[in-house]
């Protein structure tokens, strides 16, 4: 099934574009996602390059798989140099763009350089066109989607676009597309601000048919059955990721107070069932998708319901990690977020760490330009996501830069209180709860990330349940009976999961819907897809040396400046005990984790005391040539 | 006694707390709802499944 795949190449600076084949057998060791587009900056680009000079690549990928009429196919991944982190930088956004970008016929979209005016990129199949974007520019998302699309009136499209977050290069800017949908994390929405590039826009396209119609019958025909199967799916369906606040407030581990608590009082007032209960208006989906977990809420003279609504990270970030119980506040920073343009995430956390600062007196009413940045104050979120899109002087431009960067300007007592690593805030997943990911979130190579590896509680589910079967197909674990380990089997688990992971950012699969644990369909259905849907006989093995191909390619672009085992830490506060709801505490040492980092590098054959791959490891890969 | 666990009519013993209850299913840190009501871990131990009560049981891996 392997044919060339078609790489679109657009230089800014020059106004070209051009198109390139990539031949099949390099394609299949780099099957779309991050993984295509590492290997195209690996080859096109200096890893020293600024992530916001002309000379950082901003790529668009897809898979051979996206575009198919399957739930959770329809996800594009953008590759850069991250401005938030200065490692690659990975984020994927789901909707309709990616399965129409496919249909376009481009594995990937190159964009070089760096336009003289601001401009859009327009794309029907062969004719690709840079078109004027000057009245687009200053625009909240939304304006711009609209009147793009009063422009090319007559066609339909789908776009992804900057708000004013990306045009002033806010370090974590986000690229918004159906105003709703992110590519959130890493500040993709700054590199394609600072290249001067408003919105991509693909018309949309007849889809592809797949290669064994019937037999994709087979897998997917009964989707809806396999959901009402699947409690964890049902609740996905019915509440959306927003879920998560419930399950994770009921143990006591939702991260509140820039994590100095995993409760807080009126959580339930946050609660995926009371979003559904009170300000849900419908739910939404993506392109093919069944199990439609995209929740649109809708507060009158408020919040509206075309920029979607809060997920869990979002009700977390702006809710208990802020202290702040106000639902009517979370929605509506999660709307001017999508029209900005700024990720939920890195905003929230960022503002909650400028709480932390006010309440213990390193941020004064002078440095918040007067805002009361008392934890609680939701009310605050409004003027302070403003200042911060449009890089006011004093608190906006500060918060602009991110909590550890900002942190810097104010001494070692408000760095010990960010919470990120490698300068990206961590997501709402406490380690203390799921010591796995302290390893994950410290050696990931685009900095923390919770869709980076599966979580620990797979490894306490019954052995009757798919939650332990799945993993154990990838290899073996042992049972775990507790939280709080932290050892030689959790640092297996945390890289043996996430290849699979890493290998699904590469085929652009929706991680709610496949995955090896809790997810609709599992590593043996995903065989079956890629057979059915492509004519490719695939291996549990094939598919996670794909997932490791592209850490090591990613480890091997941050080691080329200078990134390394040095840079594989926690923060401080990820040490802090932790009570959770029945008063058990629980905490990492560093001792712990250090051994734990220790046995993460030996599994995947990187070399301990600097934390880069080894040559046998290259050589393995068929990396020799990094 | 009968009571509903996921939508399923389930056979459990009388005087089940909730905290048997999920570790008789091998889950014993599952977010747990009866009859509409999630309860708090520091409840499971007390909190005495009656019959007929509609019982959910979730366990959330991951996601966000």
């Amino acid at each position: 099934m392997w044919k060339n795949a078609k790489i679109l190449y657009v230089d800014l600076t020059e106004r070209t574009a051009r198109t390139e084949e990539l031949d099949a057998e390099t394609w299949r060791k780099y099957p779309g996602g991050s993984a295509l587009g590492m290997y195209l900056m690996l080859k096109g680009m200096y890893p020293a390059a600024g992530p916001l000079t002309p000379e950082n690549m901003l790529i668009f990928s897809v898979s051979p798989l996206t575009g198919l009429p399957v739930s959770g196919l329809s996800r594009m991944c953008v590759t850069t140099k991250s401005p938030l982190t200065g490692t690659a930088g990975d984020s994927q956004v789901g909707g309709f763009i990616p399965a129409h970008l496919a249909a376009s016929g481009y594995a990937s979209v190159v964009i070089t350089g760096k336009a003289d005016a601001p401009v859009y990129l327009y794309i029907d199949k062969e004719k690709v066109e840079i078109k004027d974007a000057g009245e687009l520019w200053g625009m909240t998302t939304d304006q711009a989607e609209e009147a793009i699309a009063r422009e090319l009136s007559g066609e339909k499209t789908e776009s992804s676009i900057i708000g004013p977050a990306g045009e002033n290069l806010v370090k974590y800017a986000a690229i918004i597309h159906m105003k709703s949908r992110a590519n959130g994390r890493n500040g993709t929405g700054a590199v394609m601000g600072s290249k001067n590039l408003k919105a991509l826009v693909v018309k949309r396209q007849q889809m592809p048919k797949p290669f064994d119609k019937e037999g994709l019958k087979t897998l997917t025909g009964n989707v809806k059955e396999r959901i009402a199967a699947n409690q964890t799916m049902v609740d996905t369906a019915l509440h959306g990721s927003a879920i998560c606040v419930d399950a994770h407030a009921a143990e006591g581990f939702l991260p509140s107070f820039n994590w100095e608590a995993g409760i807080m009082d009126d959580w339930q007032s946050t609660a995926g069932t009371t979003i559904t209960e009170t300000v849900l208006k419908e739910r939404d989906t993506c392109f093919g998708c069944a199990v439609r977990c995209k929740g649109v809420v809708e507060i009158e003279g408020k919040v509206d319901p075309k920029f979607g609504g809060p997920e869990y990270e979002t009700c977390s970030t702006f809710g208990s990690y802020c202290g702040n119980s106000n639902l009517e506040d979370i929605c509506l920073a999660n709307q001017l977020c999508n029209m900005y343009g700024i990720d939920t995430i890195s905003c929230g956390a960022t503002i909650a760490w400028a709480m932390e600062c006010y309440e213990k007196g390193i941020l004064t009413a002078n440095d918040t330009d007067g805002i009361d940045l008392k934890f609680g104050n939701g009310k605050s979120f409004g003027a302070l996501i403003k200042k911060i899109a449009y890089r006011e002087a004093g608190i906006g431009n500060l918060l602009a830069e991110g909590s550890a960067l900002a942190a810097k300007a104010f001494g070692q007592a408000a760095e010990d209180l960010v919470v990120a690593t490698k300068g990206q805030e961590w997501p709402a997943h406490m380690v203390q709860f799921k010591p796995n990911l302290a390893v994950n979130y410290a050696v990931n190579n685009f900095g923390a990330d919770h869709q980076s590896s599966e979580h620990d509680p797979a490894l306490m589910a019954p052995e009757d349940d798919q939650n332990w079967a799945w993993p154990n197909l990838l290899a073996k674990f042992e049972k775990v009976d507790g939280y709080g380990i932290l050892d030689d089997n959790k640092a297996k688990f945390a890289f043996v999961t996430q290849k699979f992971y890493s290998m699904m950012d590469t085929l652009c699969l929706c991680q709610f819907v496949w995955g090896p644990a809790w997810q609709l369909y599992g590593p043996e259905d995903l065989i079956l897809l890629c057979k059915y849907a492509t004519g490719w006989d695939t291996s549990i093995e094939e598919l996670q040396e794909i997932g490791e191909r592209r850490l090591v390619m990613m480890r091997m672009f941050n080691a080329k400046t200078g990134f390394g085992r040095k840079d594989d830490s926690l923060p401080k506060k990820a040490l802090l005990p932790i009570t959770d709801s029945a008063g058990d505490t629980h905490q990492l040492t560093a001792e712990g984790f250090e051994a734990a980092l220790d046995s993460y590098y030996s599994y995947a054959g990187w070399n301990a005391k600097t934390g880069v791959p080894t040559k046998e490891t290259l050589s393995r890969l068929g990396l020799e040539w990094l | 006694m009968t009571v509903k666990i996921n939508k399923n009519e389930t056979e459990v013993e009388e005087g089940l707390t909730a905290e048997q209850l999920l570790a008789s299913r091998g889950n014993p840190r599952a977010a747990i709802w009866v009859n509409g009501k999630q309860l708090l871990k520091a409840e499971y131990g007390s909190h005495v499944i009656q019959p007929g009560d509609e019982i959910k049981i979730l366990r959330i891996a991951a996601g966000g």
